[in-house]
């Protein structure tokens, strides 16, 4: 009886798995049925913005560049999970074959770029021709985004591959009626000192000023970031050695070994009374809150103030329930008690980066995907897309969503990245920023590991940037080789070398030489260097 | 039907098998589709494959002597430029048999400038051999000098001199590239060679003249880099201002650095804006502004 039974129970078994295969075989067969074309060129573009109004927003522009073009089709595929899945998931379909034709860039899969994506310099040198008739029309498609499309260029590639379509800035989101409880006035705090009298305010009402996240997220590095933007302008003066305008990871290390660049200064030191003071003030448990909980502590109401980029826009304008307002950063002044001898100007958000870049696959559909890039980046469209998420538009002169205006870059100052924080010391720099706010660490014991970690990490990084720069010296050689190999062609049959080689030659020189200065700087820095 | 009987089956079935050997070896692709494998093996990255390509098309007994050169260059320069592997020594290799079979060929150039490269230190080899570089650049430059390697290796050469900078070798490069422009009137390289320089006297030198005065030839030659061009005209106005105290001429770049910015919202263009304030100040006699005062919250118009 029990053999019988045990036969039966394997037999359910064996169905169910059948079963699940088949249901799985045709869910996945009718994945594919929906995507074939329906007798129109489909577009397929691929991102993971799964953010409040971004689907909606896109799929409004994509509706106008259907009407316009009524053979073509767009269809936006979103993978969720920003990072590693949407990697993996870009990783099978590149290499399955099965790209689709646009996709948001992402730096996991920069390895494939020169192979399976489409170089744009030939489309962003020119003018976008969806902008004809108004401004921007005889303008270079990359010079209608902030920034010219810097963070889009690949030096060894010698290529644009991206088209960004936004940007981002950080503010303090406040929840303003509690503010207005608090200090009795809707007055937003524009210094340091205001912003602490605020706070300590907040504070006697049993508010927590500030929801600070520590542990993903990284509230004590942006604000190490502003204050160190604003008192250390200094460094232009003692260690831009090639006088450049900045102070570059190596010029700091050099610096280092030299002695022209101390940790511990009494500048130094002011910065971090300030760090502690703010820290005061971010509610117990800041350093073990993530991203994922912090802002719904805020929108909650559990919090005054929480310190996050423009990309949570939507999210924070439909679900908090209170007046929601918005402040930069304060600034130091002269007159601050803590710090102010030792501030120098405003912090400034000129070093923009670009988001939600695009990146075009070397399918057949190529030239239709970068002509939707062109529709979807004019002045009107980005303002459009942008509208529905709450971002700030990457191309200028776009509309920026009402909600978003005081997200405005803030681009009348300094922003001055801390030269130091080269990749391995920024992880111990913020466990050390963690204990010393957390109240673990005196100043002496910062200072003084901050020290001996630096002079641990930054040769190990600087060995690491080294080795890729190699790497990356290597192929602009194979690059040279070919450039090389064209022209002795030419030579070989007679003819002139074509002006565009020697031109490429040039420019390929010119990347050349910046890489190896560079590394040479790393390896060649030595006390004899500068006295 | 004796050729059918069961006997000679095997001799004829063996015979038809070396007939297919044969066509097999000598119908595949001819030099010139081969070459293309070998270039779109390359693009993908994969060397190895492209190097065993080069090799099995150079067993090839057909192939007339320019065939042969390709190949052998391809070969080598498969090895340089793998990416996953260090094959310096084999691709050194594959040059010096080039060199030993054509030393005069004019091809030779390009086999001792990639033999100085690998030798030196790209192509993952990390491991110099400076001597050896040297004198294969300086027969390029010495023995082919109209090639278009000659311009490349004399500065290849020269920067051999400053691969761990200080003042010593900054010195010595700079010394060997001063007259680059002269010796060398219509190379590509006219402008970076300058730019270089710039830098060195600048970086490394304390020479502000020279560095103002190559930072000016470099731009009068046409560096076609964004960035680089960027960094000289901050830097010149930088020195002529704070170094040569000449704010004539650092306004003149201030307003260049202004004029060029392409999107009117980069970190030196807010730079040069206030400091061309502070100078026009200056040179009216009045109290100049200082940096920094200026009033945070301007944002993008």
């Amino acid at each position: 009886m029990n053999a019988k039974f045990e036969r039966i129970k394997n037999w359910i078994a064996l169905f169910l798995l059948a079963f699940g295969f088949i249901v799985c075989l045709w869910l996945t067969l009718n994945i594919h049925r929906d995507l074939k074309p329906s007798g129109k060129r489909t577009l397929l573009l691929a991102h993971w913005q799964g953010e409040r109004g971004c689907r909606e927003a896109l799929d409004k522009v994509i509706k106008e560049y259907e009407k316009l073009h009524p053979d073509v089709e767009v269809r936006q595929q979103i993978i969720v999970g920003a990072g590693d899945a949407y990697v993996r998931w870009c990783v099978t379909q590149i290499i399955a074959g099965t790209m689709p034709d646009i996709m948001e860039y992402h730096g996991g899969f920069r390895p494939y770029l020169a192979n399976y994506f489409a170089g744009l310099s030939d489309y962003v040198d020119k003018p976008n021709p969806y902008n004809k008739g108004n401004e921007l029309e005889e303008i270079p498609w990359k010079d209608t985004f902030y920034g010219g499309m810097m963070g889009s260029w690949e030096p060894e590639l010698l290529d644009y591959f991206t088209i960004p379509n936004t940007l981002y800035t950080m503010r303090f989101y406040c929840n303003k009626d509690m503010l207005r409880e608090a200090i009795g006035s809707n007055k937003l705090p524009e210094t340091m000192d205001e912003f602490f009298a605020v706070c300590e305010k907040l504070k006697e009402k049993g508010v927590i000023p500030v929801v600070a996240e520590n542990i993903s997220g990284d509230t004590g590095l942006q604000y190490f970031i502003k204050f160190f933007s604003q008192m250390f302008w200094t460094l232009e003066n003692s260690i831009d050695y090639n006088h450049d305008g900045g102070v570059a990871y190596f010029e700091f290390y050099r610096g280092f070994l030299c002695g022209d660049v101390k940790f511990n200064t009494d500048r130094m030191k002011a910065l971090m009374e300030l760090m502690k003071k703010s820290s005061d003030y971010w509610g117990k448990g800041a350093n073990a809150l993530s991203s994922d909980i912090a802002p719904y502590l805020f929108i909650q109401g559990k919090g005054a103030c929480y310190f996050c980029g423009s990309w949570l826009g939507r999210q924070m304008v439909q679900s908090c329930k209170f007046e929601l307002g918005d402040f930069p950063f304060p600034l130091i002044g002269k007159d601050d008690p803590t710090a102010g001898r030792f501030y120098c100007g405003p912090w400034g958000e000129n070093l923009l980066q670009p988001g939600m870049s695009l990146a075009v696959a070397d399918t057949p559909n190529k030239d239709l995907a970068i002509d939707f890039l062109q529709f979807l980046t004019t002045r009107k469209n980005n303002g459009v897309f942008n509208a529905g998420p709450c971002w700030l538009p990457g191309v200028m002169g776009a509309d920026i969503p009402p909600e978003m205006k005081g997200f405005k870059p803030l681009i009348r100052g300094k922003s001055i990245w801390p030269a130091f924080l080269s990749s391995a010391v920024n992880v111990e720099f913020k466990r050390l920023l963690q204990n010393y706010t957390g109240g673990t660490y005196g100043y002496g014991e910062f200072i003084n590991e901050l020290e001996s970690t630096y002079a641990e990490y930054a040769p190990k990084d600087y060995d690491r940037y080294a080795v890729q720069s190699f790497q990356r010296l290597s192929k602009l050689e194979e690059l040279r080789d070919r450039i090389d190999a064209r022209r002795q062609e030419a030579i070989t049959l007679k003819k002139e070398s074509p002006p565009e080689l020697i031109q490429q030659l040039q420019e390929l020189y010119e990347y050349q030489i910046i890489g190896l200065n560079a590394i040479r700087a790393i390896h060649g820095a030595a006390p004899q260097g500068k006295e | 039907m004796s050729f059918c009987r069961i006997e000679t089956r095997p001799y004829i079935c063996l015979a038809l098998l070396a007939a297919l050997v044969f066509l097999a070896g000598n119908t595949g692709l001819s030099a010139e589709d081969g070459l293309a494998k070998i270039h779109k093996l390359r693009k993908q990255g994969e060397y190895a494959q492209a190097a065993k390509e080069c090799r099995r098309q150079l067993e090839r007994k057909s192939l007339d002597e320019a065939e042969r050169k390709n190949l052998m260059l391809e070969l080598a320069a498969d090895y340089q430029f793998d990416s996953q592997v260090n094959r310096s020594a084999e691709a050194g290799e594959a040059y010096l048999n080039f060199l030993n079979l054509w030393p005069d060929d004019p091809l030779a150039a390009q086999a001792h400038f990639n033999l100085a490269r690998c030798l030196e230190f790209i192509g993952n080899n990390r491991e110099h051999d400076l001597d050896e570089a040297r004198m294969h650049y300086r027969t390029v430059y010495e023995k082919f000098p109209g090639s278009i390697w000659a311009d490349q290796a004399y500065f290849w050469l020269a920067m051999s001199y400053s691969k761990e900078l200080n003042k010593e070798t900054a010195a010595a490069t700079v010394e060997r590239l001063k007259d680059f422009d002269q010796r060398f009137p219509n190379s590509a390289l006219k402008a970076v060679v300058a730019a270089e320089l710039s830098e060195f006297a600048c970086a490394y030198l304390d020479d502000y003249d020279m560095a103002i005065e190559s930072g000016l030839k470099a731009m009068n030659y046409g560096i076609r880099s964004h960035n680089m061009k960027a960094t000289l005209r901050y830097r010149l106005a930088y020195l002529y201002q704070f170094k040569k105290g000449n704010p004539e001429n650092a306004l003149k770049w201030y307003r260049e650095i202004v004029d060029a910015s392409p999107t009117k919202s980069d970190y030196n263009y807010f730079v040069a804006l206030e400091r061309i304030g502070a100078l026009e100040g200056k040179l009216k006699g009045a109290k100049a502004p200082k940096v920094g005062e200026s009033k945070a919250g301007e944002a993008v118009k």
